[in-house]
Formats: C-alpha cells, structure tokens, sequence
C-alpha cells in the first residue's frame, strides 16, 4: 500500500517509528506492505515512487529539524502535493486547529478529490464537519479511518464501532482530556492551577500553548466523534456548550466529602457539553492524573466505561497503525477474518 | 423565503419583491428562481448550441441578453456582474459552437445562469436600497450535491453543515440572496437540482438553519381542495401534513415535484405557500401536524391524459416473477408507472401510463413479453381521481362513499388503488367523466365548507 505522511511532529514520527518496527509483523500477519511515496513536514518534502526508507526520514529529521537536504526533495507543497502525488492512503498528522481545520481539512479533501483514502489523526476537520466528511467519503466510496483522533491509547472508536453494534448509545459521559485530568488531580493535592499547569507542561503532557486543553475544545472536539458515532447525532463544535477549567477553584469541602472536579463532556438528549462537574470519587469516570475515561450508556447492556492512558505520540501511532491494518482489510476479500 | 419564477416577470416584480423584504424585520434567508421562462430558454440555448446552430443559438442569446440588461436599466442599478455572467455565458456557448457538442456537465452549467442573474439583480437593488445584501450561488451558499447532472441529489449532512458555516455568519449583518436550482459536486462543478429545484434549496436552507418557517411564495394561493376550473367552489386548505402535501403534489394548478419535502421533515420545518400577487391569503402551511379539522377527505385530484395497460393470461396465475418482468421491460424503456392493481386470481395485471407512453409501452411488452401475456389491451383517453386525506386511516366506511358518490352519477369505475398507508384512495375513470367525479366527490365530502 503506498502512503503520504503529512506531517512530522511528535505523531508522525512515532508512526516513522512504529513502521520500522513492526514492518516484518505487518507482511507476515497481514500482508500489508506500507510503502511511503511522499513526506511533508510544515517546510519540507520528499517523493519517491518507488518508495522511501523510513529510518532515512527520521533521522534526517531529528538531526536536521527538517528534510532539506534529502536526495528525492520536492517542491511541491501540502495540497499539490497530495494531488499530484499516485497512492492509495494519506497518512494525516497535522495539529489539530478547531477554528479552521487547516492544513488538515484541505489536505483531506484534496485525498477526497482524487480517490485517495485517509487514515488521520487531525481532530481539527472532525470537530468542524465530521457528518459532511463522513458522508462525502461514502459517496465516493473511499475509507475515512480516524481512530488516532479520540483515545489512541484506548480504543474508544473502535469500541463503538465494532463492540457496541446495533445497540441504542442514550448517553455519553467521560474524561477526554489528558492533560486538564491531571492539572485538576494535582490541585486536589493542593497545587494552585498555574504550578499545576506549569508540572504538566515539564511532564510533557501539556503543549506550549495549552490553551486547547485547558479551554476545553479538545475535549468537545472528542466528543463530537464520540456523540456522531455512537448515538447518531449530527453534532459540530459549534453545538457544544463549552466552558473549559481555566480559573476553576477546588473546594476542600468538596474533597472532604469524598467528591471529585472532573472536566466532564458529555452528551445526551437534551444537548451536548463540556465543563467542570463535581462527582464522586468512586464514579468510574474520576480517574486521576493524565488517564481518560469514558461511559457509553447503551439502552439494553448499560453502562460500559473504558478508562486507559490519554493519548501520547506511540498511542497515537498505533492506533494509525490498526487503521492501516483495517483498511487492507477492508480493501481486500482476504484476510478479513483475521 | 423564495421567490418563484412564476412572479418574475419585469422589473416591477422585482421592485416588489424587495419592498417586501425591506419590510421584514426578522432574519432572513432569499431564495430566488429564473426569471420566468429563462430556464427553458437557456435550455434551449444548450441544445441550440451543441447541436451547432450558431445563428439560432446567437439570437436566444441575445434575447436573454437583451431582457435582463433591460430589467437592470428600468431599476437603475448598475449591472456589472450581470454583465460579466452574461459574458460568461457567452464564451460558454461559442465554446460549445466550435466542439458542436455537449456533455450534462455543461448543459447544468448552462442552466444555473438563470437564478444567479435573477439572484444578482435583486442582491444590487437591494444594496443600491441601502439593505446589506450579497449574492451566492447554490454551491456558494452550502449546497453539495452527487454527481447526478440534471437531477442532482443533495449530500444532507454535507449539506447542513455547509449552509449552516456559511450563512449563519453572514445573517448577522446581511440579507443572503441565493440562487435556487444549482448546488455543486464535491469537486465543484455546478450540478442543478432538476424540477422544483428552487423549493429544495429553499427548504434545505429554511431546515438546516432551524428557521422558524420557509416561505414559498408562487402566484397560486395554495394547496386547494380541487383545481378551481373544475370546481367553482373549491377551497385552499389552510393546514396540510406532509405526507398529504406528497399525495396532492401531483395534481393541481402547480404541480409540485414533492421532493422539496424531504428535508423538511425530519426537523419538522413547516412551509407556507403563498401567493405574492394576493398577500391577503394566509395560503397552505404544511407541517408535521397538519389540520386537526378531522375530515376524513381533505382534497381531490385528478389527472387526465393517461391511459390503463392490461396484461392477461391464464398462464400469469401462480407463476413467480411476471410482474417484475413487466416492470424490467417498462423500467428500461424510462416508461414512468402510475397506478397498479392485481386482482387476486393473478390473471391479469393492470397499470397506469402517461397516454403518450402507453402504445410505446404496448408495443414493446408484446414483442418481448408477447407469448407470457395472451393479451395486452389498452384503454386510451383516461382520467385518474384520487380522493386525498390521512384522516381516512383506520375509519371504516370511506371507500364505501366514495364510490357511492360516483356511482350515483352513472360513472363507471375502470380501476382502482389504494396503498396500505391509507392516504388515499386512486381510481381511474373515462375521461370524459373525469371533471365530473371530481365535483361528486368534492360534494360528497362537503370539501366547500372545509375551515381549516
């Protein structure tokens, strides 16, 4: 299967990684062969249509910051070069933005525009117009995998794709942010929000500008996926009322009652949203540090909560990877009960 | 709200039309249609031009040419973009004269023109009026289609999404005039929306911005209890349900493609159809409740012209399969069915067609269903009554009435359908007691006295 990568931040270059580790495994279980025809990060790109080596591009972008300089450069740039470029898959792991859903968004549907698949990790395009895209792929009847946006450290997608099949979802309700979890779990230890914030930023949870996090889009952007998969909502972020952490105050009365403040997204019947809520500490979904949790509640079976690791780059990067593996699955009549 | 081609005919009309905006205060959305009769001369225009006529094809394009520059001039707008769609239009078609020939791809294009001329006119009076106002296209505005050209269908949450992001942004400060028929594909070529396309965008627009009524405003007053010129009494109604308004868009003074209520129902918008010459009458609304009234018949429709074909044989009885044969020979012929019955012995097989496909569809039944069928008969020069109404479900005693009603003017009834939904009840009569039916029943279900 040949690939383009998009993007080489901390994701695409676990997924560098990844392939080169697992490639013997994917042949010999799957007969998957990935083959990687172009490689973009923000400033550079390299295409070969015979196929590229992995471990050159990582290296070279680790110790150069960027692929000039590499023998098959190009200059052909996002867009263009995801037209011009023959394969089957893009390979999206631009950052996430909620305002546009750019680079991502484009680049997506220049995938759609001339019959590529797309396996992404951009929750930007989802958040913005997930029906529209799900909907103009079908029509087209090409893949649109995106498990790497929600839980790549658990597989929330494809629990409700696959797991919970013809059952009823009334109601959503989880923790979806890593990051804001653990600034409210070392405030409960007594830490002020900023020198909570200030730890996850060492830890490397939280980004430069954690404005994302901590103001809840990511969060609701998760769940816009979750909500239009498994409850069959039409949901934007734009239907999300959204009220992130910043300027939350824990009070220890609460603490002492045995209750929890948890960033709680949910989504139900009478809406969809995003803020702090006080639970107790032994709801499923009270969880500390930078884990997520998330409950499904499904009309006949009841509750099922999935807690695990929030998403980091490996996380991520093998959730790309099952995609991939899905969808040689899918495009081929062998192999599909494996 | 949308305004029909039917009331596009010169400049007055559009000064109108915006008077009557400019006097609303809410937010709102314009849907605009061609000017009366310039979809069927750009048709004309394509067809003109692919088949090469360079002389024929010059003259129509003058002649749209001429009448909407004209209409620029009589409102004293200045008219530029008008005139550089109309240049457009023009490169197109000597494009065409030079390949001699076309694709449905070009013809749609070709197509749009009409609303973005109509919707640019009224977006630059407006605006010369002191109202904020911007012209978009179909595609513009939101609307993606499939890539069927001619008939397009709408991607729904495609399209919710898009016309949502697009123009709730914009109703902030401004009044959106878009053009009606045209969407685009996925890769942006313009597509159009076929038949009553104007309707569907309005009511694609009206559902997915959650507005709090689309309006459609034509130069009928509505949905009626029968076509006037047949009844002398004949009502509007004023409160339809939507799977009534699909039974009764068949008939009528303005036939209706019912495809624009589609969209409208699963978020229950309710659409008002109203006459802009006479905007006294409230006109019909059509909603998710419909009336309350409890009439069991609320309108009657009928159609002339169509003619009943006839299959029969003793070799048809229990054998599976000789009815989606008959169909498969219809079907790819394009020969549109109507109505169907069956009796229940399986010797014979009756449907209704169009009376200009109906010796088309004999003739090609007997050459290639000839030795299943011992007989193919037709009955020519037909009319079709349906008596309409949801509240005929579940009560006994309808049918019963209806056809003592026709019985008791000595009209004989030659076929007869009703679908399990109970919406209505079809039957087929000679043609020349068509009229006459319609009147025993509009009588008989006291239809001129109906309130609501």
């Amino acid at each position: 299967m040949r690939m383009i990568l998009m993007g080489l931040g901390v994701v695409g270059r676990s997924f560098l990684r990844t392939l080169i580790e697992k490639s013997p495994e994917l042949r010999l279980k799957y007969g998957l062969n990935p083959t990687l025809v172009a490689v973009a990060d923000s400033s550079s790109a390299v295409q070969d249509e015979r196929g590229l080596d992995p471990k050159e591009i990582l290296d070279l972008k680790v110790r150069k910051g960027s692929l000039s300089g590499h023998a098959r450069e190009v200059g052909m740039r996002g867009v263009e070069l995801i037209r011009g470029v023959d394969a089957e898959v893009l390979i999206d792991v631009t950052p996430s933005n909620f305002k546009t859903g750019e680079p991502s968004l484009s680049y997506i549907k220049a995938a759609l525009n001339t019959g590529k698949h797309v396996i992404t990790a951009s929750k930007g395009p989802f958040a913005l117009e997930m029906p529209a895209l799900i909907e103009m792929f079908q029509e087209s009847g090409l893949h649109l995998l995106f498990s790497g946006t929600v839980g790549g450290g658990v597989p929330f997608v494809r629990f409700v794709r696959k797991c919970l099949i013809g059952e009823r979802v009334l109601a959503i309700k989880g923790v979806l942010n890593g990051t804001t979890n653990y600034i409210l779990t070392r405030m409960e230890a007594g830490l002020s929000f900023e020198s909570a914030l200030r730890e996850a930023q060492e830890l490397g949870y939280a980004e430069a500008d954690p404005s994302n996090d901590i103001d809840g889009l990511d969060s609701a952007a998760k769940l816009v996926i979750l909500s239009n998969l498994a409850m069959e909502t039409d949901l934007t972020i734009r239907d999300v009322e959204i009220k992130g952490i910043r300027g939350v105050e824990i009070d220890r009365k609460i603490l002492e009652e045995g209750k929890s403040v948890r960033l709680i997204a949910s989504s139900e019947e009478s809406g969809a949203r995003v803020r702090p809520e006080i639970i107790e500490r032994t709801d499923p979904l009270a969880v500390s540090g930078a884990l997520n949790a998330v409950s499904f509640f499904a009309e006949s079976s009841g509750r099922h909560t999935l807690i695990g690791k929030g998403a980091g780059g490996d996380e991520t990067a093998m959730a790309l990877i099952r995609d991939l593996v899905e969808l040689r699955m899918s495009l081929s009549e062998v192999g599909a009960c494996l | 709200m949308k305004f029909g081609g039917s009331i596009l005919e010169g400049s007055k009309d559009f000064m109108e039309i915006s008077d009557y905006i400019m006097e609303q205060s809410e937010r709102r959305v314009i849907v605009i249609s061609a000017i009366k009769g310039v979809t069927d001369s750009l048709l004309k225009l394509h067809s003109l031009a692919a088949s090469g006529d360079e002389t024929n094809a010059s003259k129509v394009l003058s002649d749209l040419e001429e009448m909407h520059l004209r209409v620029c001039e009589e409102l004293g707008i200045r008219c530029e973009d008008v005139r550089k769609d109309l240049d457009k239009l023009e490169r197109i078609v000597r494009g065409m004269l030079y390949l001699g020939e076309s694709t449905p791809r070009v013809r749609d294009l070709i197509a749009s023109f009409g609303e973005n001329l109509s919707g640019k006119i009224l977006a630059g009076l407006l605006r010369d009026r002191g109202v904020n106002s911007r012209f978009l296209t179909g595609g513009e505005a939101g609307i993606v289609t499939d890539e069927c050209y001619g008939n397009a269908n709408p991607l729904i949450k495609a399209t919710r999404i898009y016309l949502r992001t697009r123009l709730l942004p914009l109703l902030e400060d401004t009044v959106p005039i878009v053009a009606g028929f045209s969407g685009v594909t996925m890769l942006g070529k313009i597509t159009t929306l076929g038949r009553g396309g104007s309707d569907l965008t309005a009511v694609l627009i009206g559902s997915s911005l959650s507005a709090r009524e689309v309006c459609l405003w034509t130069d009928v007053d509505g949905l009626m209890t029968a076509d006037p010129k047949v009844v002398r009494d004949a009502r509007v109604l004023k409160n339809v349900s939507y799977s009534e308004a699909i039974e009764m868009s068949h008939f009528g003074a303005k036939r209706m493609n019912p495809r624009f209520l589609e969209p409208a129902m699963p978020t229950k918008t309710p659409i008002r159809i109203r006459n802009f010459r006479n905007r006294e009458c409230e006109g019909t609304l059509i909603s998710e409740r419909g009336s309350s009234s409890g009439s069991v018949v609320r309108a009657i429709g009928m159609k002339k012209g169509v003619s009943i074909l006839t299959v029969r044989g003793a070799r048809m009885v229990g054998r599976p399969g000789i009815a989606h044969m008959l169909f498969k020979v219809l079907g790819e012929s394009y020969i549109n069915v109507g109505m169907i019955s069956q009796s229940i012995s399986e010797s014979d097989i009756s449907v209704l067609l169009d009376s200009s496909a109906a010796e088309r569809a004999r003739g090609l039944v007997e050459a290639r269903l000839g030795t299943l069928f011992r007989e193919v008969l037709i009955e020519r020069d037909c009319a079709a009554v349906a008596a309409i109404g949801s509240g005929m479900r579940g009560i006994p005693g309808v049918a019963a009435r209806v056809f003592r009603a026709v019985a008791e003017r000595g009209i004989n009834v030659k076929m007869i359908a009703q679908g399990s939904s109970e919406l209505s009840i079809s039957f087929v009569v000679n043609g020349s007691d068509g009229e006459e039916a319609v009147r025993a029943l509009h009588e008989e279900f006291e239809l001129s006295k109906i309130e609501d």
